[in-house]
């Protein structure tokens, strides 16, 4: 150990530069996974969105890598992605499912926080029923949720006796836009498909998002909270500041760095959502269930477009998400900066 | 949900609570399992299942199969989701020796080289095409060559509840167009509610677009004829059916597939192939149901014929012995054996009398035979078929006419199916 | 200045305080417990209707549904469970198990060694090795389906335990609890250690390690749950029974049982009952787990 250190360059003590190599070691199987399967895999899926590879290409996956002149086609791909009808209405049905659920499970999270948050007994209880839905498995509460809005299941049931209209189709069998058919009502018959709104089938796997995931917000909001110290408040209350003043003024600002956790995750979440359409709609009705993420497993591994093209979607999801995260973090730091 | 239509696994499978058992050998992968016993070769099989009293049978042909051909048969099926998972198993080089083919996506199995050909297996064994109806190994054939011998077929035919139709002063079973219509208003107006049962599915759909005069590819091959006046005629009083409350889809009325809504008393009129009676068997066995050729419409009847084959992976190691079980199951004793269940009709003629013997009050489905159209639409058929049903379900949703359904279908077949012009 | 004007308003203040909120308080706390209330039951209603389907006779599954039939059968019939265990659930949580118990003892030592290094050690690279395994939390499983299958695939590994393990045996999220951990031990603790002349390794195996327990089964119970519940890759990644883990075989199962509502809840109450005894003997962990990741993220 001495003599390391007698020739580590820097003349530290001896740990220091035993970690120069060490570290290394300490961080090589992780290292050796992630290269493979994750920095590797990321690479690999740019440079093999730009082939036409098919599921059932002949010959090894290196062929690719040895012989690239054989299905290289450029950025062909892309181009046809954006030519085609799937890709929009897959882009518009996630954009729409994140757009509901984000808001929601972020709001509902952060108010049933603030309120498990007040004194009141039983708060673990809250905590522990609220979270549950979150530790049960995708594909068990998808079924669930299948029987609950079937034709004759609890849902309509309780619209029917509420003295409500069910809708026809039943829930997740109706492709209907539910703001064109709110505007229908009022006499607007046709609109842009941009504006139709989340078709009924979607909405229904939203609301069961909403209510799988509200748990997990709550629960980061609610520790949010307790790190919040107490004397701020309590010195504000001696300032004679209104509780709604003090939620705005203190709680929301403290909250600002969990809030964009929050938002973080939930756009990662609502952008790869998967296992609930492909238990419960199979993307369908009239392909108003299937978000990016289903498409890039219907093209590359049902429809035959190839695992190029699949790639290539999988890619322009990745940049999405990457681009909603840097706005995401541009907003947050310019209102902690003002 | 399309990769069911011949086979709806709706009953639980008869599974024996197995220990986990060659726990080393299945973490050790695919290579040990293949290299089993070496005197006598394995072959690896599999397919989709439907129920309990079809894997039991199967599993007795599969007994005999290995008896009769000295092969010892591994049979795996596959649970769900059958076209994407022969893909990928395809692609993963782990897919079995011999397995199930559909004829819709056929083609695109066929036109890639996954297939092995069977013509001079079958020359040596002396099985000749002419052996099973031509329109059913047609749809296994390509490019001159045969890629599978087609295991059973069956058509559409109309299903009713006897008893109901009665109650509702309906003397005879709806023989056109027109005396279904009455008969669902006849049974709504006795009941309250709609008991014909359509799905938004183009593989029901298609036989009323027949029916209708209409095609999908002109008789030329040239191009694409989805979208004619006869076939809005056929779309309109389809969709009509369902529009004016006189029809209900499976999922409105609650159940899964016209079949199950059969079965739950959810419906009275559906139209299915034999799949369906094994299923009501188990789960409504005292519905006392008739069975009629499907309604004829303005160009009179029409049926689609749903088959599939037994075919060979084109990369086998053990093709001598998988061609063996695959004439076997394909032979007469193996046919008959299998379509003795009931769960579809044999693939050869000359099997046809000895069926119909067994089940003498679906006599409806053979006479199909006559006129009963293939279910196949060349290479991209399954593709276009997802998106068609995207465009039925759109309708019937009321998201769009019956004009542009039909344009928008034509629309994904100009995409999806590749044209070969005779 | 403030705090002169605070004391002298103090007294006054105080108590119009009191008078304000006293109803508003009583009032706000009605509300908060109403709301609580109703969203917990909101949050297990599902889980008891599907019970309660679960013992019914299929006939009467089928019945239009009452208030009473929603929350009592009118007779009690088991065969649901017995179907469901006739199929090979057994088999699936077997594999389940099994995977996951290999997910945990990989991250245990991957993320632990990992986090360990980035939290302590000085190594050439170090912090852009660390952002680029943070930055890879982003990225969505479906982004890199079709490279791991195909690098599974030319490793020979499709359709086995390894294809359900080898690609999950270290992840970002574990390795940067991990560091959190080591970053709040006391260095003390190492320190003298130095002084003793062990090795970074044997710091780490004899010291560090044994008074990371708290993370560790924090870790623990993330990797099970994520194993538990993965769905996408089992299945693309495998076919054979042989390896089918629980959800898929769930999935499958559901795909086979359209809509034979009985036999689906049934199957719904035994995958979930498991978990639900232990989620309520470790909920602290669960939700602890998911805290610290959520305040210092």
């Amino acid at each position: 150990m001495a003599a390391v250190a007698a020739r580590s360059p820097r003349g530290r003590n001896p740990i220091v530069a035993e970690d120069r190599r060490a570290g290394w070691v300490f961080v090589l199987p992780a290292m050796v996974i992630f290269g493979v399967f994750i920095f590797g895999a990321v690479l690999f899926a740019f440079y093999i969105s730009l082939h036409d590879y098919k599921l059932l290409q002949k010959g090894g996956v290196w062929q690719i890598f040895v012989h690239p002149g054989r299905t290289w086609i450029g950025i062909d791909n892309y181009r046809d992605i954006f030519n085609s009808g799937d890709f929009w209405i897959a882009f518009r049905n996630t954009s729409w499912y994140a757009l509901g659920v984000v808001p929601a499970q972020t709001i509902t999270g952060l108010v049933l926080a603030v309120l498990a948050n007040r004194k009141i007994r039983g708060k673990t209880f809250f905590r522990t029923a609220f979270y549950f839905p979150s530790i049960s498995s995708s594909v068990v509460i998808s079924v669930i949720f299948l029987w609950m809005y079937s034709a004759r299941g609890p849902i309509n049931y309780a619209l029917i006796q509420l003295g409500f209209p069910t809708p026809r189709p039943v829930w997740l069998a109706n492709p209907r836009g539910v703001i064109a058919m709110a505007l229908e009502k009022v006499g607007i018959d046709s609109v842009s498909v941009w504006l139709e709104g989340p078709s009924v089938a979607l909405l229904s796997i939203m609301m069961l998002n909403v209510w799988t995931t509200t748990g997990t917000m709550m629960v980061i909001f609610l520790a949010g909270l307790q790190n919040v110290p107490g004397d701020v408040y309590e010195a504000a209350a001696l300032d004679g500041a209104s509780r709604f003043r003090m939620f705005r003024d203190i709680t929301v600002p403290l909250l600002k760095p969990v809030t964009a956790f929050v938002i973080t995750i939930g756009l990662i979440g609502t952008f790869q959502v998967f296992d609930q359409i492909w238990v419960m709609s199979e993307g369908g009705p009239a392909k108003k269930t299937t978000t990016l993420a289903y498409l890039v497993y219907l093209e590359g591994f049902r429809q035959g477009r190839g695992l190029g093209y699949a790639s290539a979607i999988a890619v322009i999801l990745f940049l999405i998400i990457l681009l909603l995260y840097l706005i995401q973090r541009r907003i947050t730091e310019e209102e902690t900066t003002r | 949900m399309n990769d069911e239509l011949l086979a709806r696994r709706i009953s639980t499978r008869a599974r024996v609570l197995a220990p986990p058992a060659g726990l080393a050998l299945a973490l050790a992968g695919q290579g040990v399992r293949r290299a089993g016993a070496q005197d006598q070769p394995t072959v690896r099989l599999t397919g989709w299942t439907s129920s309990d009293a079809e894997n039991k049978l199967f599993a007795q042909i599969v007994q005999d199969a290995q008896t009769a051909t000295n092969v010892k048969i591994d049979y795996q099926p596959i649970p769900s989701d059958y076209p994407t998972k022969l893909q990928t198993d395809i692609a993963a080089g782990s897919v079995a020796d011999v397995f199930y083919l559909d004829s819709m996506p056929a083609p695109d199995f066929m036109s890639n080289d996954t297939l092995l050909a069977l013509d001079s297996y079958m020359s040596e064994a002396g099985v000749k095409a002419e052996d099973f109806y031509p329109g059913l190994i047609a749809a296994f054939q390509y490019g001159g060559k045969t890629y599978g011998l087609p295991k059973d077929w069956s058509s559409l035919a109309m299903v009713y509840d006897k008893t109901a139709l009665t109650d509702a002063g309906i003397a005879n079973a709806p023989a056109n167009w027109d005396e279904l219509k009455a008969a669902g208003q006849a049974l709504r107006d006795k009941t309250g509610e709609p008991r014909i049962n359509i799905p938004p599915d183009f593989a029901r759909y298609l036989a009323f677009h027949y029916a209708g005069g209409a095609s999908v590819i002109s008789e030329d091959g040239s191009q694409i004829t989805l979208d004619s006046p006869e076939a809005e005629a056929a779309l309109t009083f389809y969709y009509g059916l369902y529009k004016d409350g006189i029809a209900t889809t499976p999922a409105d009325a609650g159940a899964g597939w016209p079949g199950d809504a059969f079965a739950k008393d959810f419906a009275d009129i559906v139209f299915e192939g034999n799949w369906m009676f094994p299923f009501l068997e188990d789960n409504a066995p005292d519905i006392q149901f008739g069975v009629a050729e499907m309604p004829a419409g303005p160009a009179g009847k029409a049926t689609l014929a749903f088959t599939v084959s037994f075919s060979i992976y084109a990369n086998t190691k053990v093709s001598d012995a998988a061609w063996n079980v695959t004439n076997y199951l394909t032979g007469p004793e193996g046919m008959e054996k299998w379509t003795s269940l009931g769960l579809a009709m044999p693939a050869r003629p000359a099997l046809a009398d000895a069926w119909l013997a067994k089940f003498p009050e679906r006599e409806a489905f053979l006479k199909t035979g006559e006129y009963a159209k293939p279910w196949q639409l060349g290479v991209g058929g399954q593709a276009f078929f997802n998106d068609a049903n995207a465009e039925l379900q759109n309708l019937f949703a009321g998201g769009q006419d019956v004009k542009t359904t039909l344009q928008n279908m034509a629309k994904a077949a100009q995409n999806r199916i590749q044209l070969q012009p005779k | 200045m403030a705090v002169a004007t605070r004391q002298i308003a103090q007294p006054r203040s105080a108590a119009a305080g009191e008078e304000r909120s006293s109803p508003l308080d009583v009032v706000l706390q009605i509300v908060a417990y109403l709301v609580l209330t109703l969203v917990a039951i909101a949050m297990f209603v599902p889980f008891i209707f599907s019970l309660t389907t679960s013992v019914k006779t299929p006939r009467e599954a089928n019945l239009p549904l009452t208030l009473r039939r929603l929350f009592w059968p009118e007779h009690l019939d088991f065969t649901a469970y017995q179907k469901v265990f006739d199929a090979d659930i057994g088999r699936w949580f077997f594999n389940s198990a099994f995977v996951a118990v290999i997910w945990v003892i990989g991250r245990a030592f991957a993320d632990s060694a990992a986090g360990y290094a980035f939290a302590r050690m000085q190594f050439p690279g170090k912090n852009l090795l660390f952002v680029a395994v943070i930055s890879t939390m982003m990225i969505p499983g479906m982004v890199t389906i079709v490279p791991k299958f195909l690098i599974l695939k030319q490793l020979h590994l499709l359709d086995t335990y390894g294809a359900l393990t080898l690609p999950f045996l270290a992840d970002a999220f574990g390795i940067f609890l991990m560091r959190q951990f080591f970053e709040s031990i006391p260095v003390e603790l190492e320190e003298a250690a130095r002084v003793d002349g062990a090795s970074r390794y044997r710091m780490f195996a004899q010291i560090i390690l044994p008074n990371a327990m708290p993370a560790l089964t924090a870790l623990a119970i993330f990797s099970f749950q994520g194993s538990w519940n993965a769905f996408l890759e089992p299945l693309i990644f495998t076919n054979s029974p042989d390896v089918r883990t629980l959800p898929l075989g769930l999935a499958y199962f559901r795909q086979q049982n359209y809509t034979e509502w009985t036999i689906l809840m049934a199957m719904a109450v035994i995958t979930t009952l498991p978990m639900a005894i232990f989620y309520l003997f470790f909920q602290r962990w669960f939700v602890e787990g998911q805290v610290s990741s959520g305040i210092k993220g």
